[in-house]
């Protein structure tokens, strides 16, 4: 079932809301109704047992007809993807607000932010100091961003490997030209810890992602502390290949996003230790939702509030993003949703 | 109401929109409720980041990775086929041949450039993940054999992808393989599938979102509808050549891979095994009677010599044995009337014997009471002779006088019941047993007396030891004048 339609379901539900919308005079984050109320037009509004948007963590969304007018959004594919697969829902709920969402790789959404060419900079990476003052300087006030859903890259093995865990500076070891996190370079399995004979003595395979993904730019930035990259890296076009790459290599090693490897059945996610003794952590939903596993990332968006330019319309989209309704299709779509407590920080963030 | 699927596929053809939108594309959903959501519009990257590639380029492109497909798959199955004696396998690899060459050549001659790229990508992605990362190939053909359409498919797997990325961005390639990922989560029991296609992901909107972004320019130059028109018929000619030339080794292939598949199903193999059967019992028999007919005569020729041979033996032999059975009747008369003389004089011994061995019996039970009282004293003298025990009993010479009196009586039994058995003590043996128990007897009461005369002088020796200490003792006390007269 849609998921708006499920929401129209319940009318009383949305008529209720839409009154507390007008009474307060602006947007604020509607807690779902847990038992019998009263509305502020004396309806009754009673709880929904069937309706499991009511059991949401997360906040609903309420519909604001009044708000008119076109967001365009223009940055990452692969958070274009996530926002695209939101038009329908997103259309239902504001019919007369038009989305545009434009691939144009990371790397652009920035300059685009800047010139006012987009009023959201969809980005599958943090945005670098440089970047954030560009905008700043051009707008003239603060960038802002809301996270809309987590990934993580992972760090995988065949699943006949032995090897179980690595340290942030066993991985720049293995893939780093500089390894500026110290240490010897290291070519073959022994170097890692590895005993089990044949292993130990099995030369390292290197798989990664081509040097404009964003998989490649985190483990750079992150573990390589944005050194270069040993040549020996076998660069694959997309995610899919490294991990195809491993599957068919005893001995390769290689990063790309964890949701390719989760239902790999020859490929094997390693635990990773971000420091010395603190303790070696698996990509799982919680540990990179709660950024606990090192290699986490965010799929986010960047915004400005410019005074000049005004734009509600983006602002409502936004929080239709970090929603019940946002994060359901987030879900649907195989990626992790944020937290809830952060999903209502953002709304609070964006009603005010 | 939308199922998951149907959201899936809506949400699916908005993200082709986007994937798809490189060039000037505004398109508007089909949704029925949506009325302004478009997709758009400008991408400020591609001419930057792309090389130029004209749609004649990108179809020859593809028109010859299904060309290179076709090599490495023929290649492969051809090395999985020659010597495999497993029908089965020799059947799957056909058929995965002929479907998947004859997919990829169907995708290289559809019609739009772009389409092709997007299918054949996805196309050979998806069955590299069933045959490579669902592990089919080793399954199916085990791992020397599998590994062979590994090696080939992960290089059509390559291939493909670098002619997609001539044409997509970095993040739209990253945004494809989402969406084959996301496809095949949802379908992971799907094994066949070199005939999924880009509007199976996007719905058959996506056909129409390729079209526009082909007339958009963003891909390709403008070209004018007449141009166009005309472009499309040579294209279209093209491709029937393409395929025309081709044609006669896929139906070659198709007419293999069915005849293969014929023989591996069950019930041919079950039928081939029956004939294989059914020819070699006939060949048994037919060598068998063949074989008879050669020997039969010299059989019977043998058996009947062997019988008459036979025959011949029995009757010498039943005639020698005839005189033989009268002559040793003869020769048993005479015996048994001497087995009778000699049973006549047999009985009354019988009867002696009989009456000496119940005289026997109460000799022989004294002697082995002689015997056990023997033993008893052997026992108290070996007690004697040996270390001292701490916990043994105090000498008794009573025991000792029992036990010789109990020797005394039962050899006088003995000898009692010897003089009764004239017979038995007449014979040798019976004596020689008396005269070694007597000896042995006499033997042991000598020892016992000179082990009581040692004791004797041995207590007497003691007492008299202590008769002279005691002496000793009151003389002492004496004179130190510690009596009472002192």
């Amino acid at each position: 079932m849609n998921r708006i339609e499920r929401t129209n379901l319940n009318p009383l539900r949305t008529l209720a809301a839409l009154c507390a919308v007008l009474s307060a005079g602006c947007l604020q984050v509607q807690e779902p109704p847990r038992e019998a109320v009263v509305s502020d037009v004396g309806i009754v509004v009673e709880p929904d047992a069937t309706d499991d948007i009511d059991a949401s963590p997360y906040p609903t969304f309420v519909p604001d007809p009044s708000i008119k007018g076109t967001v365009r959004c223009v940055g990452s594919s692969s958070v274009g993807l996530i926002l695209n697969a939101m038009r329908a829902d997103f259309g239902e709920a504001e019919p007369d607000i038009e989305l545009e969402v434009v691939s144009s790789g990371s790397g652009e959404a920035p300059r685009l932010l800047a010139s006012g060419e987009s009023d959201l900079a969809p980005m599958s990476r943090a945005m670098k100091p440089e970047e954030i003052a560009l905008v700043e300087k051009a707008r003239g006030c603060k960038v802002e961003h809301i996270d809309i859903a987590v990934d993580a890259i992972a760090i995988c093995v065949n699943h006949r490997n032995p090897i179980t865990q690595l340290s942030m500076k066993d991985i720049d070891r293995v893939f780093g030209r500089e390894r500026r996190r110290g240490g010897p370079p290291a070519l073959i399995w022994g170097d890692l810890g590895v005993r089990d004979e044949p292993w130990d003595q099995g030369k390292l395979v290197l798989f990664g992602m081509g040097p404009k993904t964003g998989s490649h730019g985190i483990v750079q930035e992150v573990i390589l502390k944005a050194g270069a990259f040993r040549g020996s890296v076998n660069e694959e076009p997309v995610a899919s290949s490294v991990v195809q790459a491993i599957a068919t290599n005893p001995n390769a090693i290689g990063y790309c996003s964890a949701y390719f490897v989760e239902r790999a059945p020859r490929v094997r996610a390693l635990l990773l230790e971000a420091t010395d003794g603190s303790g070696y952590v698996a990509p799982t939903d919680e540990s990179i939702r709660s950024g606990r596993y090192p290699l986490s990332r965010s799929l986010r968006i960047y915004f400005v509030r410019d005074p000049k330019r005004p734009n509600p319309a983006a602002l409502q989209f936004l929080r239709f993003l970090v929603s019940d309704d946002g994060q359901w299709v987030i879900g649907e779509l195989g990626q992790r949703k944020i937290a809830p407590d952060q999903a209502h920080a953002y709304f609070r963030k964006l009603a005010k | 109401m939308m199922n998951r699927t149907t959201w899936l596929r809506a949400s699916l053809t908005l993200a082709a929109a986007s994937l798809l939108a490189g060039g000037c594309v505004v398109s508007r959903t089909s949704a029925p409720r949506i009325t302004k959501a478009v997709t758009s519009s400008t991408d400020f990257s591609r001419n930057s980041a792309l090389e130029k590639i004209d749609s004649a380029e990108l179809n020859q492109l593809s028109n010859a990775f299904a060309d290179r497909y076709r090599t490495l798959m023929e290649d492969a199955i051809s090395a999985i086929i020659v010597g495999n004696p497993n029908a089965r396998q020799r059947a799957l690899a056909n058929r995965f041949l002929v479907e998947t060459t004859t997919s990829a050549y169907d995708i290289a001659t559809s019609g739009d450039p772009f389409s092709q790229v997007l299918d054949l990508t996805i196309m050979i992605t998806l069955t590299s993940q069933v045959w490579i990362d669902s592990n089919r190939a080793d399954r199916e053909f085990g791992p020397e054999r599998g590994q062979v359409v590994v090696t080939a498919l992960r290089q059509a797997r390559e291939e493909v992808w670098d002619i997609a990325a001539r044409v997509l961005l970095p993040d739209q390639l990253s945004a494809l393989d989402f969406m084959i990922a996301s496809w095949r989560r949802n379908n992971l029991g799907v094994e066949d599938v070199s005939f999924v296609r880009f509007d199976d992901f996007a719905d058959s909107r996506g056909s129409a979102l390729i079209a526009e972004a082909e007339q958009g320019g963003g891909l390709f130059q403008p070209l004018n509808q007449a141009v166009d028109e005309a472009v499309a018929y040579r294209k279209a000619l093209e491709r029937i050549f393409f395929l025309a030339k081709r044609a006669p080794t896929l139906v070659n292939w198709q007419a293999q891979s069915v005849i293969d598949q014929a023989l591996a199903k069950e019930e041919t193999i079950r039928a081939l095994e029956n004939l294989d059967t059914v020819t070699a019992s006939v060949d048994t028999i037919g060598s068998t009677v063949a074989q008879l007919a050669e020997d039969v005569p010299n059989i019977v020729k043998s058996e009947r010599e062997a019988i008459f041979a036979e025959l011949d033996r029995r009757q010498k032999d039943i005639d020698g044995a005839l005189a033989d059975v009268k002559k040793i009747a003869m020769d048993a008369r005479a015996a048994t009337d001497n087995v009778q003389k000699t049973l006549d004089g047999v009985a009354p011994t019988l009867k002696e014997v009989q009456v000496t061995l119940d005289a026997a019996q109460p000799t022989l039970a004294a002697v082995e009471r002689l015997a056990a009282t023997s033993e008893r004293l052997l026992g108290k003298v070996a007690e004697m002779s040996g270390p001292a025990d701490p916990n043994a009993k105090p000498f008794d010479i009573a025991e000792y006088r029992g036990a010789l009196a109990d020797a005394t009586a039962a050899l006088v039994e003995a000898n009692k019941a010897l003089d009764r058995g004239e017979s038995l003590a007449a014979s040798p043996a019976i004596k020689g047993i008396i005269q070694e128990v007597t000896h042995a007897t006499e033997e042991r009461i000598n020892s016992l007396e000179t082990t009581l005369s040692r004791i004797v002088w041995l207590v007497g020796g003691v007492a008299a030891g202590l008769l002279v200490l005691a002496f000793a003792l009151a003389i002492a006390y004496r004179r130190l004048g510690g009596g009472p007269s002192a």
